[in-house]
């Protein structure tokens, strides 16, 4: 069995998993860390942004798509992303893939449009409904700049419609207004103005690097600027994102499945999910084949949120392999206090008359925030401040989140026992505290009120309505911006913004597994497991700074005791499993199982029975079935029954066969001393057998004339004889004597 | 020989009530715990001191499944639970286990309150009732204890409704519960997979009907309404608050709004504003339509369908009116009836199916005076509509379940004798499988052939691939392998492990031996000086290649081949070793070793007699 690797950064993993002449792909993840290297994306035309001039190297070459600002270097282009190592291995041997958590499916459209990609898709309902409005909004929201530089005119005209947007007049526009008109416009000119994301959708993996390397002939340049340390974190490889026909088509390969469902691939691997206790229909898969338990364990939370909780089960079975990735990134944040300080803030902000802005996913943690900020509002008497939370996905994520009843915690559960929502978003909604809005329309701009708590997307700050509330309230301290989001780092995402004068606060809300949880988990281990994990877990003694890099998860094997194998991969790394496969799985029919009674004599260890079947292999599963009763009379036939076969043990007595040979006739047979015996003619013959053996040889006289040699060490006997009727009896007698299986 | 035992308390030959007990590798389960509607004494529940005659239950049921919310599949659990005392795990689907304790409060409320009815359950007991309830997902394979797992399969019937898989070991048996195998207004059809139980335990209320398409039943419906509304009358529909009624409600809705209609609608308060906020709940359980369309548009919310008050019975003009109960046995359905029945151009449309003894039922024969209480009689003139809208399978749905889950044997419940047996014939026909129909009380045996799984080691099976398969010869399909077997079974540690011999011997601490013959075949030297142009090596080559060609045949050197694990060598010098050669005197004989393990005896032995005979 083999892991490939085919991401390194375990916050976005993707592998597969090679066991048992199956491939699985295991998580999907589409690495965002690129975006920090771009100009953020806004839906208008930023003077600001625009007016900054190209890079200039020392030679003094221009290069038009590098943009220094504040000191750093940033890409003016297209968004691009960092694509899980597709190349690592061939697409149409993948089998199936499996998905743990709504955030680590966003590269699957990338793969699931290459050619010869036949693999089934394996994910519960809510992570595909979450995974599908995350996809969405990406392509919603991130859009070929020459698009925007283009509708800019006709936006302009709808400026003096809003009059909230009077003093920074070039921030707004009405999207949906002209949603329309841009979606006609995305598809024609994704056919025919942008040759770089036809080429991508239909060439193979190796051409498109080329393709692209002649756009990209200056990212080299782009990486030493920008001193990008990981060798595997090329601007080279990065990709535009997909469309939303790859998205659909991605969806649609989707096999929804349940918690604790036993999937069957192809007879060689059961797989099966289990509540991992992140999110709603967030997991941890179990793959089994025959003997051997591998258990991905991705995205995994202990706490008790409003999902379902982490299953137990992982801590009852016997494990032989480990593989861990998604570990906490802010483990001496205890995320209790992180939501008290968050509430605190909000609450401090809006008593200053100040707006909050709360970068987010749009699904996910959002619906705990809401819960307890409005709690807390209420306790502070500020419970009629509105809540805004703006999302081309909003509407849908808050209306699904309410629909899963069976993937959350009791609590929750019980309320849709009484036909209540069980998230008091759903009350709010209702209510009119909490308003949903797919972008910066007019009907936000009418109803809009200060100050409020807006929640809005994306947390990179690269693209997004998020982008133009930071811009728009970035001047006056009263206002606040509170990031909860460990993904991305709070300071480089506000870089591009400087300087700014609202306050902003870091209060990362990270309920992932942290090391001391890991440890815990696997205090006891039944077995001696490989635990695999990233190199960015790997513990290094002394290497830790006080500071950012204690935050994150570290795995240190010495606090194992020694009670499991761990390794560490890189990105393209090949692992091989540390499994011996020694069982396969069988069925016994119950005709043969009814006749066979396993029985313990005198002195051995366990019961046990001899036996012929008949056996029958297909498609990986074996079955046992009780042989013919007719046994080939003819001794041609008989050469190919395996029942004849007899395999001898126990201990030999010499006087016990001499006596059994004369009961079989040989009245003479008797033991001639080798030494008075002529030299035996087959000497030679039993030189090399006897070499290393010091065991004893016996002649034995059948009569005159017919002598047999028989050579015997501790466990073999090596019996040398010419004529074969006496061989014949000898081997009676010498059955006789031993027993065998 | 093992066997599954199967009892149905009620619903054997019989509709309603639905209790049936499955014995199955050592457990007891309880499918269904319903009460019957048609009867107001004992025979309400289901005969529990069959399980144990005194004393608890808890001991003798290892567990309660319950496939639905219907009265007639959970009425009598809070019995079960609180009164009769058992004390074990109940399973249901979460649709269900919310729904149903609102259902049965509704109908305790009516059965106590107005019929004084004595030895019922309480409200409390409901609650504690369903605190005993473990909720099932769909497919979610759940470990009831180490041996017995359960699996649900969406049936389509109402919310929430599922089919059960138990599986204990190697024995399997699926429960339908009740099902529909065609997609209606908001569910979607029943689905298994093919897990080839021991026996499928199935519903039969449509037994002998091939009901007719789904567009026509519908078509009916609505234009019986319209006429019966076109002439000044009034419709009633007696109907379940949860199920049927969103369906008909949906049919109504998107009619009245394509043909603009003004008639009202009205739907009895209560229960009903609560279901639709069960079904926007639980959005998930519903058909593939309304679940894509949700976030914009959810269907239950009506704009023509308007809450019914009891005063606007008495209102003149045209209208509908949706009240429950189904089978008018009893509440708003049963009052409005009494003020209706007496005018013809009224009318009662019953969209499912009544159970005998209720009002419903009467009518539906043809009744014409129905009494009640206080020995008061109503006249029944109104128009009585039978429209088979019950969510059920038919005869060629249950057939399609049987092909697609491929049971071994049938066991047919819910549904009345005659029509079983029509359906009984028809399977045994078909696929060839026993199909049987136990009535209340009686106790049917179903013998099973287990399969027994173990572990196989790899080495046995890798020397088993070595060996030849000489089926292959004779097969046409060379994919299916079969070969004889020669192996070890052992019992370690709870663990069932088939073995090599050899490996058998390690693993049991015994002292192997090896036992290998060397047999000298002597033959004339004359013999070597004829085969010299090509070998000596070669004729007995060609000699086992015409006897043997199907074995594995290999060339060592010039003197020496491997026949499988036999050894045959050429020794042209054997004889010389003790009698000195004179210059250019040749020997008289030569010898060849054939050398083979005893566990190869019988091709050793072959191999040399044969040898023995072809070069004399």
């Amino acid at each position: 069995m083999r892991l490939y690797c085919l991401s390194g950064d375990p916050n976005y993993p993707c592998f597969v998993l090679a066991a048992k002449g199956c491939n699985i792909m295991l998580d999907c993840a589409l690495n965002l860390q690129s975006l920090q290297h771009f100009i953020p994306q806004m839906l208008v035309q930023n003077q600001r942004f625009e007016s900054i001039p190209s890079h200039r190297s020392p030679n003094g070459t221009v290069y038009d798509n590098i943009k220094e600002l504040n000191n750093r270097f940033y890409l003016n282009s297209p968004l691009e992303f960092s694509v899980p190592q597709f190349n690592l291995i061939n697409i149409e041997d993948i089998d199936a893939v499996l998905i743990s958590n709504s955030n680590f499916m966003l590269a699957l459209p990338y793969l699931t449009r290459l050619k010869g990609f036949r693999a089934n898709i394996y994910c519960t309902e809510p992570l595909m409904h979450f995974g599908r409005m995350l996809m969405q909004e990406l392509t919603h929201l991130v859009k070929n700049n020459q698009i925007v530089n283009d509708k800019n005119s006709e936006e302009k005209a709808h400026l003096h419609k809003f009059p909230l947007f009077h003093g920074l007049s070039h921030l707004s526009l009405d999207l949906n207004q002209q949603e329309k008109a841009i979606e006609q416009r995305d598809d024609s000119q994704e056919s025919c103005s942008n040759p770089k994301l036809i080429k991508l959708d239909h060439s193979e993996p190796a051409d498109q690097v080329a393709s692209q390397t002649s756009q990209k002939s200056n990212y080299s340049i782009f990486s030493q600027l920008l001193n990008i340390q990981d060798a595997h974190f090329k601007p080279l490889n990065w990709k535009f994102l997909y469309s939303k026909k790859d998205v659909e088509d991605c969806v649609s390969r989707i096999k929804l499945i349940d918690f604790s469902e036993v999937i069957d691939i192809f007879g060689s691997v059961k797989v099966q999910a289990k509540s991992s206790g992140y999110s709603i229909g967030s997991c941890y898969w179990i793959i089994e084949s025959d003997c051997d338990t591998i258990c991905y364990l991705s995205k995994s939370s202990l706490l008790n949120s409003h999902s379902k909780l982490f299953d137990q089960y992982l801590k009852n079975q016997i494990i032989d392999c480990l593989i861990l990735t998604g570990l906490n990134q802010t483990q001496l944040n205890e995320p209790e206090q992180m939501i008290q300080d968050f509430c605190k803030a909000c609450v401090l902000t809006l008593k200053n008359q100040g707006n909050v802005l709360i970068p987010v996913q749009p699904s996910g943690k959002i619906y705990d925030l809401i819960e307890f900020l409005y709690g807390f509002l209420c306790d502070s008497s500020l419970g009629n401040t509105p809540i805004y939370f703006m999302s081309h996905v909003a509407e849908q994520s808050l209306a699904y989140s309410n629909i899963f009843a069976e993937w959350l915690c009791d609590s929750k559960q019980a309320l849709v026992y009484a036909a209540e929502c069980p998230f008091q978003h759903g009350e709010l909604f209702k209510n009119g505290l909490l308003k949903t809005y797919p972008g910066i329309t007019s009907k936000f701009n009418d109803e809009f009120m200060q100050p409020c708590i807006l929640f809005a997307s994306h947390p990179s700050l690269r693209f997004g309505e998020v982008c133009h509330f930071i811009e728009l309230w970035k001047n006056s301290p009263n206002n606040s911006f509170i990031f909860t989001d460990s993904e991305f780092n709070y300071l480089d995402a506000l870089a591009p913004f400087q300087p700014i004068y609202a306050n902003y606060y870091y209060f990362p809300i990270d309920t992932s597994l942290t090391s001391g949880q890991i440890y815990k988990l696997l205090k006891e281990p039944k077995y001696f497991p490989q635990i695999i994990a990233s190199n960015h877990y790997r513990y290094i003694p002394g290497e830790c700074q006080p500071g950012l890099n204690d935050h994150v998860s570290k795995i240190d094997a010495f606090k194992f005791f020694g009670k499991v194998d761990l390794s560490f991969y890189h990105q393209n790394d090949v692992i091989k499993l540390a499994l011996k496969r020694k069982y396969e799985n069988c069925e016994i029919e119950s005709d043969l199982a009814q006749i066979l009674f396993p029985k313990k004599s005198m002195g051995d260890t366990v019961p046990f029975v001899t036996f012929n079947a008949q056996l029958m292999s297909k498609n990986n599963s074996h079955v046992l079935r009780a042989a013919p009763k007719t046994i080939p009379v003819n001794r041609r036939d008989r050469i190919k029954e395996s029942n004849f076969k007899k395999y001898p043990y126990g201990k030999f007595n010499l006087d016990k066969f001499l006596n059994v040979l004369r009961q079989f006739g040989l009245s003479e047979a008797k033991l001639m001393d080798r030494d008075v015996a002529q030299d035996g003619l087959l000497t030679s013959l039993m030189e090399k057998d006897a070499a290393n053996d010091n065991g004893l040889r016996y002649l034995v006289e059948i009569d005159a004339s017919n002598k047999i040699d028989i050579d015997m060490g501790s466990n073999r006997i090596n019996v040398l004889c010419e004529n074969d009727d006496f061989r014949v009896k000898i081997k009676d007698a010498l059955l006789r004597c031993l027993k065998t299986l | 020989m093992s066997e599954i035992k199967v009892v149905p308390l009620g619903a054997g030959q019989d509709v309603g009530r639905s209790c049936i007990l499955v014995s199955i590798g050592g457990k007891n389960i309880m499918l269904d715990c319903g009460m019957h509607m048609g009867f107001n004494d004992d025979r309400r529940f289901p005969d529990f001191s069959y399980i144990s005659k005194e004393g608890p239950v808890t001991p003798y049921l290892d567990c309660v499944i319950i496939s639905h919310f219907h009265l007639d599949h959970c009425g009598a659990l809070p019995y079960l639970t609180e009164v009769v005392g058992f004390d074990g795990p109940v399973f249901m689907t979460t649709p269900t286990k919310s729904i149903c304790p609102i259902l049965l409060e509704d109908y305790r409320k009516i059965t106590v309150d107005k019929f004084a009815v004595q030895n019922f359950f309480k409200a409390e007991d409901i609650k504690a009732c369903m605190k005993k309830v473990r909720t099932v997902n769909l497919h979610e394979v759940v470990q009831v204890d180490e041996e017995m797992t359960i699996k649900a399969y969406y049936a389509g019937h109402v919310l929430g409704a599922a089919m059960f898989e138990v599986r204990v070991g190697q024995q399997s048996f699926v429960y339908t519960g009740d099902y529909n195998m065609t997609p209606d207004r908001h569910l979607g059809a029943a689905w298994i997979d093919k897990c080839r139980p021991d026996i499928l335990i199935t519903e039969s209320t449509y037994a002998t009907t091939i009901r007719d398409s789904k567009r026509c039943r519908e078509r009916d419906f609505i234009k019986k309404i319209h006429t019966c509304l076109d002439k000044g009358g009034k419709v009633l529909i007696p109907v379940f608050a949860l199920g049927r009624a969103q369906e008909l409600c949906i049919l109504l809705e998107t009619y009245w709004e394509r043909m603009q209609l003004q008639y009202p609608i009205y739907f009895s308060l209560g229960l009903t504003e609560k279901a639709n906020n069960y079904y926007q709940l639980f959005i998930t359980w519903t058909s593939q339509k309304i679940k894509k369309t949700f976030v914009e548009r959810n269907m239950f919310e009506y704009k023509h369908i308007k809450p019914f008050d009891r005063s606007y019975a008495d209102r003149p003009g045209p209208m509908v009116v949706f009240a429950t109960p189904g089978m008018l046995h009893a509440g708003q359905s049963l009052q409005v009836f009494k003020k209706w029945a007496p005018f013809e151009q009224n009318m009662v449309i019953i969209p499912g199916y009544c159970v005998a003894g209720t009002v419903g039922h009467k009518i539906l024969n043809g009744q014409k005076r129905i009494e009640f209480e206080n020995k008061q009689f109503v006249d029944v003139k109104l128009s009585v509509e039978y429209m088979s809208f019950s969510a059920h399978a038919d005869a060629k749905g249950i057939m399609q379940l049987i092909r697609n889950c491929e049971p071994k044997n049938v066991v047919l419940v819910h549904g009345e004798n005659v029509k079983m047996d029509f359906l009984k014939d028809q399977i045994v026909k078909e696929f060839g499988i026993d199909c049987l129909k136990p009535a209340n009380g009686e106790s049917i045996t179903i013998k099973t052939k287990p399969i027994v799984q173990a572990s196989i080691s790899v080495e046995l099976l890798k020397k088993e691939r070595s060996t030849f398969n000489f089926d292959s010869l004779f097969d046409d399909k060379p994919l299916k392998k079969q070969k004889s077997l020669h192996g070890v079974l052992l019992l370690d540690q709870n663990c069932i492990k088939v073995v090599h011999p050899k490996e058998a011997i390690n693993q049991l601490g015994l002292v192997s031996q090896q036992i290998k013959f060397n047999s000298i075949l002597k033959l004339k030297y004359q013999i070597l000086i004829d085969q010299n142009n090509k070998g000596i090596l070669n004729t007995i080559n060609e000699i086992l290649l015409k006897e043997l060609d199907d074995l594995e045949i290999e060339l060592v050197d010039d003197l020496k081949l491997l026949i499988e694990n036999v050894e045959v060598e050429v020794k042209k010098d054997l004889y010389i070793a003790n009698k000195p050669v004179k210059d250019g005197l040749l020997p008289d004989h030569f010898g060849i070793v054939i050398s083979w393990n005893l566990e190869d005896e019988e091709l050793g032995s072959y191999v040399y007699s044969m040898l023995k005979e072809k070069l004399k």
